[in-house]
Order: C-alpha cells, then sequence, then structure tokens
C-alpha cells in the first residue's frame, strides 16, 4: 500500500523524518447508461454525473447530482413527474494497490440521497363492470425524498486519467410518507417512487485530474 | 478488472431490454362478499342454498344482472356504486317464485392508490343495508370494510338470513 506514497526525506541532525505526501485526484464522471435506458424507456429519463475526491488512505469522498422524471400516460392514470437529487458520501477501497499508480480498485461505499420531487396533477379512471367507468383527479404535489444507500462497484482506469467502472446500490428510503399518496413511477437517482426498497446499476465513465 | 467490467456490461444490457411497463400482479377487484343463512336455533346458522338466484343491480332506470338463474349457491358477490354512497339491488332467491326483495346497500368510499401499474380504486365502509323482507329474514353487517382483501375473518362482509 504504501508503495505509491512520495516520501521526501529530510536530514536532520540526530534523525531522520519522513514527511509522506500523498498524491490528490480529482474526478468527474457521467453515468453513460442513462441516455442508454432512456432509449429504452417511454415512460421514464434520468441523467447522473459523479464527482470524487481521494483524500488518502485508499478513501473517496463522493458527491453525484442529476435529474429526470416520468410521463405516465397508462389508459387507468396520467400525469407526469421530474424531480433533482444529490448523493453525497463516501467509497473505501477493498484491495491493496499493485503498484505506485494503480488507481484502480474494487470499493464499498454509502450514500445519502436527497430528491425535490414535483409531480403534476394526476388523472384517473377505474372502472366496473357494473357501474361503468369512473373518472378524477388527484391534485399536484412537491415534496422531498430521502434515502440511504450502499454502493459497492469498481473503477478501472481504461486509459490514462480515463475511468470506467459500474456502482451496484441498495437504496432505503427514509421517509415513506409522502410518497404513499401517488409515488412517481420513476424519482431519478432512486428509482421507482413506490418501492421502500429498490436496486439500481450506474455505468461512469470519469475523467481524473491529480497533483502532488 | 476488464473482466469484470465485462461481464457487467453484458449484465446491463439484459437489463435494458426488460424495460416493458410494469405489470399490474396485485389484486384490483373489490367485491363485497354476501352469505345465505339459516338459523337453526337462536345461536346457531347454518348455510341455505339459493336453488336459483336473480341478483340484479338498478343504476337509475336500468336494470344490470349479477346472477341470473344461478343454480344452488350459498354466497355470492355484490359490487357497490363507486359513484354513489349508495346502490339499490333487486334480490330473488328463487327465480321459480315470483318473489324479489330490495337489497339498499349505503356506504362510505375511500379512494385508493393501488400502484403505478394498477392505478386507483375504491374502497368501501358499509354503514347500513335496508331490506324489504319478502324472502329475508334479517341482514347481518360482519365485516364493515369491503377492501381487496380475500384473507378476511369471517369471509364475507354480509350475512342474509332467510
Amino acid at each position: 500500500m504504501c508503495l505509491f506514497l512520495s516520501v521526501a526525506v529530510f536530514a536532520q541532525k540526530d534523525s531522520v523524518v519522513k514527511k509522506i505526501i500523498e498524491p490528490k485526484q480529482i474526478r468527474i464522471g457521467l453515468d453513460i447508461s442513462r441516455p442508454i435506458l432512456n432509449a429504452f424507456y417511454n415512460d421514464r429519463y434520468g441523467y447522473e454525473a459523479s464527482v470524487d475526491y481521494y483524500r488518502g488512505n485508499e478513501k473517496y469522498w463522493v458527491l453525484e447530482g442529476g435529474f429526470g422524471g416520468s410521463n405516465i400516460d397508462y389508459d387507468n392514470l396520467k400525469y407526469t413527474s421530474n424531480n433533482s437529487f444529490l448523493r453525497f458520501g463516501f467509497e473505501k477501497s477493498m484491495v491493496p494497490r499493485l503498484y505506485k499508480s494503480d488507481w484502480d480498485y474494487l470499493f464499498f461505499g454509502m450514500r445519502y440521497g436527497l430528491a425535490f420531487i414535483n409531480r403534476s396533477e394526476a388523472s384517473f379512471t377505474t372502472s366496473d363492470n357494473v357501474w361503468g367507468t369512473t373518472l378524477g383527479t388527484v391534485s399536484s404535489k412537491n415534496f422531498t425524498g430521502h434515502w440511504l444507500e450502499i454502493n459497492g462497484g469498481i473503477r478501472v482506469e481504461i486509459f490514462k486519467n480515463i475511468f470506467a467502472g459500474y456502482n451496484l446500490r441498495a437504496k432505503f428510503m427514509l421517509n415513506q410518507n409522502p410518497f404513499k399518496e401517488l409515488p412517481p413511477a420513476y424519482v431519478a437517482g432512486y428509482g421507482k417512487g413506490e418501492k421502500a426498497t429498490t436496486f439500481d446499476l450506474n455505468f461512469f465513465l470519469l475523467y481524473a485530474l491529480r497533483w502532488k | 478488472m476488464i473482466r469484470i467490467l465485462g461481464v457487467f456490461c453484458c449484465l446491463f444490457f439484459i437489463v435494458a431490454c426488460q424495460t416493458q411497463r410494469d405489470p399490474c400482479l396485485i389484486p384490483t377487484d373489490v367485491n363485497m362478499r354476501v352469505r345465505s343463512m339459516k338459523k337453526l336455533t337462536d345461536s346457531t346458522s347454518t348455510d341455505s342454498v339459493l336453488v336459483n338466484l336473480n341478483l340484479t343491480a338498478v343504476d337509475n332506470d336500468t336494470l344490470k344482472y349479477l346472477y341470473l338463474g344461478a343454480k344452488n349457491i350459498s354466497s355470492f358477490f355484490v359490487r357497490l356504486s363507486p359513484k354513489t354512497d349508495s346502490c339499490l339491488y333487486l334480490l330473488q332467491p328463487d327465480s321459480s317464485i315470483n318473489s324479489i326483495d330490495t337489497l339498499h346497500f349505503y356506504y362510505g368510499r375511500q379512494l385508493k392508490f393501488l400502484s403505478n401499474a394498477c392505478g386507483y380504486t375504491y374502497f368501501f365502509t358499509i354503514d347500513s343495508v335496508h331490506f324489504t323482507q319478502h324472502n329475508i329474514d334479517t341482514i347481518r353487517i360482519v365485516n364493515r370494510d369491503v377492501t381487496t382483501d380475500v384473507n378476511t375473518n369471517p369471509l364475507e362482509h354480509v350475512q342474509i338470513f332467510f
């Protein structure tokens, strides 16, 4: 692990003092899986980006954000929703470096997520084979969602300063009450609004800036 | 690491190919379950078989048959109207006998969100049942909440004693 550390040696009168200089790195990335998924889904969309900072000792601070929404146009239910979101947390490499400039790693991490959600007025119908069809509306609503995530994944430096990697996420909603009355079918950054627990995949391409 | 990335890409495209609208997988029918009974003594009762049931909903001036000549049944469904707080039915236990009772159900309605895939429905809370007594002796409400739950105890919402 300590092979990659830059070591400056200063001779003193009676002893040797070692000053350890850790490399610094900021990485910015985009989730390239979202535009592909957006093309497959016709009732939802989302975009995600990531910034992380290497804080030493194989730990990273991570800030992620994005936006998205859903457009539900079913026979019995119609509404739109959109939201922006932020997630912040950390990642910890679980494998030792093979050499000094080895930035590939397998990680475990956690996030706190926060989404600002707007849902339009919804119109719905119920049908009954005896009494016929009933029409109704549900008023629009603005609310926030909070969740915690457990993350795992990898980052691989495929070219110098260019990384690819994925995140597997398990997300646990912290405030379910606002979601009881017509939760959005899709909350960007979280997943299905009507689920208390969701699982997700991201595929990031990232660019790293390093300095000492 | 590159191999792991490759495996992930394969998984991703499998997931991406399964992106259809979620199916509705939970019960959506809200039926009031009715059981026909007869008293044996003051404290005991048993099922009463209706030999030839006609059950008709009265929607404004239109008659809609739910059961027409249904043979030898002792329990049946009634649909409550989501448009009004009461609904009227005509009950003829034996269509060979020209004797019809009216059942007037009074209830509260609650709009209930099921899921995005299934949409909304109405749940009901039965307040009372008004009825004529040509064939019917009495009616007992044993479970006021009419929902999609099919595992209530007792199973029926209303017992009709003949």
